[in-house]
């Protein structure tokens, strides 16, 4: 029994010495002083329409030692702005992305790879419109150490910077793009993100 | 009838010559630019003052100057503030959209040119052939 006191704490302690992954907290929860930023792109013949959202939380886990990590990032996919009111109504509608039944999108990583410097090929799950596909995409993370520099500009602990852009076929999600709406919408959208996490 | 589908005529080619006028001047006034989130003061101290892309570089018709950031990026692209956009309420006019509508509208009104005045010699020709 005693020695089954000392052992669970020791193992704790050996797991955690032998994983020196840190875990950086992303979103407004976690008090960033700085905004997230998901884009959305879509290029069509009428025009190219871009949709921000600041709406992102989650945790991004990261051992500099190893050069691997993982992450799950939730996206508001309700707050989506694409700069005409008219069409974020029509975006949220059942028929585009039923943000009603499906207000975010979760990205779940499942392998991240180091290919140089601080570019990552990660690959994960995105879950959107009730629908879950792989995903792979190169991503450049920046990590500053915790300074004074840090904190002078208001961030607590170690920080942390994704980068990275993917494209995503709307029907494999569930999207029909109506006819009317064809040169307007298109089917392949770019989703970009810039987004930030600390572990204070 | 024939007298009044010759006004409908002339005002679609007068409709024709304005469209593609005004198309013609802000194809003119169209730079290609990238819109940017710039970074706030905390970000810029850390990370350097590389600003989030929004969409990538387009044909942009902006007639406020000070939308554009006074650098251009690494390509050598302008730069549009979004911030300022969104400070102004500015929703920034793509080259892509002016051809797009310029287009439907040149069609329409040469269409309907064609139209009054294949509709009038109709009518001219049926009403001589009476008079005959």
């Amino acid at each position: 029994m005693a020695f089954q006191r000392c052992a669970l704490p020791l193992l704790l302690l050996l797991a955690a010495a032998a994983s020196h992954a840190q875990t950086f907290r992303v979103g407004k929860e976690a008090g960033l002083p700085v905004s997230q930023t998901v884009t959305v792109e879509s290029d069509a013949d009428f025009e190219n329409f871009t949709g921000i959202t600041h709406g992102v939380s989650g945790v991004i886990r990261i051992d500099p030692a190893k050069k691997t990590g993982s992450g799950r990032l939730e996206i508001d996919v309700a707050s989506i702005d694409t700069g005409v009111p008219l069409r974020n109504e029509h975006m949220r509608s059942a028929q585009w992305l039923d943000t009603d039944k499906y207000p975010t999108a979760v990205f779940e990583t499942t392998s991240v790879r180091h290919k140089s410097g601080d570019t990552y090929t990660v690959t994960g799950r995105l879950t959107f419109r009730g629908v879950t596909r792989t995903i792979t995409t190169d991503v450049n993370a920046r990590l500053i150490k915790e300074s004074a520099q840090s904190r002078a500009a208001r961030f607590r602990g170690d920080v942390v910077r994704v980068r990275g852009q993917f494209r995503l076929r709307l029907s494999d999600y569930g999207v029909r793009i109506p006819d009317i709406a064809k040169g307007k919408v298109a089917e392949i959208v770019t989703i970009r993100f810039d987004v930030f996490g600390q572990t204070g | 009838m024939p007298k009044l589908l010759l006004w409908v005529a002339f005002a679609a080619l007068a409709l024709f010559v304005i469209v593609l006028g005004a198309e013609r001047y802000l194809a003119s006034r169209a730079v290609w630019a990238q819109r940017v989130m710039t970074p706030n003061a905390d970000v810029e101290a850390l990370f350097g003052g590389e600003p989030t892309p929004i969409g990538s570089p387009q044909q942009y018709v902006v007639f406020d100057g000070k939308a554009f950031l006074s650098e251009r990026n690494e390509s050598g692209v302008l730069q549009l503030d979004e911030r300022y956009l969104q400070r102004t309420g500015t929703y920034p006019l793509q080259l892509k959209t002016v051809e797009f509508v310029g287009s439907l509208a040149r069609w329409g009104t040469a269409l309907l040119a064609v139209l009054a005045f294949g509709v009038r010699w109709l009518m001219l020709r049926k009403e001589a052939g009476a008079a005959a």
